[in-house]
């Protein structure tokens, strides 16, 4: 059975958590620098996508820090989250590599 | 300036469950706060999109629970009765074939003697489908079982508007008993509810007024003493009982609107359905409302 594709906002908040653990708010402002400000995530999609993110088990908390009385929980990836992440990644891979090879041979821009 | 600001953004997050806010209210507040910067209130788009955030864990909340819910073991119990409870509404074409059998004869036209038999024969097998753990089969049978049912009869000889409401309770069963067989956990919960003897109880009740209605007593006579049994069977004093009382009041109360004989009877014939409707919300009223706590989700915080 194929996996279902991932949403974008799921794949910008694995690709921000790929090279280290991250806050929410941290991740907020990691998938807009990631994005050129073209996603922002507001505090409601965020942790709707990091509860099924968590449920799939493509997430885990690393640790909890209190900064001036609030609470922060840190993300990281799991295993599974890497790899789906990496496979996810190959797949945007292949198909912008076949649009741009198809738009050079019909002589359009690249 | 903060505090008013964080008492309206903790106001929105009431939307999420209270499971969910028990774990990740502070923090998403300590993300909305640092985010807001110098607002004094949430913006439009923010609070739109935290009402949705809940609105979504809500319900992956309530998918999760529900096949441990009272909900889903009172759907079980829908799906054992539909079936039993199914067969006064069959009992008038049974009727009509009797006759012609006890005369040594058979209907030149079939269908115009008894026209919903297809419809019958297809909730047989989505009946034996259903008892038989296939729910899904069951329900794809009974789906259009029940349309065809409305269909047939109000194409039949009896075409007329009074035909469509008389069918609308079987109708109605019928769609329930389809929703049960897709979404509930399979008949043997609902017997492990109901227990053999109340089942007992319900079928000899369906029958005595299947023989009722072959006799020709009046439907209120002949089916008078069933809704009492169900009810009764149901056990309403739980939480999954009070379920499928209220589940079942929708094609119960169906049927009490087709009890009127007369123009006279019309008034009590509604005045009857709107209580039984009411004592329908009641019930659901006591098994739904808030404040219970959602069931913590299954995951564990290193």
């Amino acid at each position: 059975m194929t996996e279902r594709r991932m949403q974008e906002p799921s794949f910008l908040i694995l690709t921000a958590l790929a090279a280290a653990p991250l806050h929410g708010y941290g991740i907020m402002a990691e998938v807009a620098s990631i994005s050129s400000g073209r996603v922002r995530l507001r505090a409601g999609t965020l942790y709707a996508a990091l509860d099924r993110l968590r449920t799939d088990g493509l997430i885990e908390v690393d640790r909890e820090d209190v900064v001036d009385t609030r609470l922060r929980r840190f993300y990281r990836l799991t295993p599974d989250g890497s790899r789906r992440l990496a496979a996810e990644a190959e797949l945007l891979r292949h198909n912008a590599d076949a649009a741009v090879r198809r738009l050079r041979l019909a002589g359009g821009t690249t | 300036v903060t505090g008013a600001l964080e008492r309206r953004y903790r106001r929105l997050l009431a939307c999420y469950p209270w499971a969910y806010r028990q774990e990740h209210e502070e923090e998403m507040l300590g993300v909305l706060l640092a985010g807001a910067g110098g607002r004094r209130r949430p913006g439009l788009r923010d609070s739109a999109d935290l009402i949705l955030g809940g609105v979504r864990i809500r319900a992956r909340y309530a998918a999760r629970s529900f096949p441990d819910s009272s909900l889903a073991a009172a759907l079980a119990v829908v799906l054992l009765l539909v079936p039993v409870l199914l067969l006064p509404g069959a009992a008038p074409g049974l009727h009509e074939i009797a006759w012609w059998l006890r005369h040594d004869r058979l209907p030149t036209n079939f269908l115009l003697t008894f026209p919903a038999a297809p419809v019958w024969s297809f909730w047989l097998v989505a009946a034996i489908l259903g008892l038989l753990g296939r729910r899904r089969a069951a329900a794809v049978v009974a789906v259009p079982a029940g349309l065809l049912l409305a269909l047939s009869l109000t194409l039949g000889p009896q075409n007329s508007l009074l035909a469509l409401e008389e069918v609308a309770p079987w109708v109605l069963l019928s769609l329930l008993g389809a929703v049960a067989g897709a979404a509930s956990p399979g008949a043997r919960r609902g017997l492990a509810h109901l227990g053999p003897a109340r089942y007992a109880a319900v079928v000899l009740a369906t029958v005595l007024a299947v023989g009722c209605q072959l006799q020709g007593f009046h439907r209120l006579t002949a089916l008078g003493l069933l809704p009492v049994v169900v009810l009764l069977a149901c056990r309403p004093g739980t939480p999954t009982g009070r379920w499928a009382v209220a589940l079942l009041a929708l094609p119960g109360t169906a049927y009490l609107i087709t009890l009127r004989d007369a123009r006279s009877d019309l008034a009590v014939s509604y005045g009857v359905a709107a209580v039984v409707a009411v004592v329908a919300a009641c019930l659901l009223w006591t098994v739904t409302r808030p404040g219970r706590p959602a069931p913590a989700a299954d995951r564990s915080t290193p």
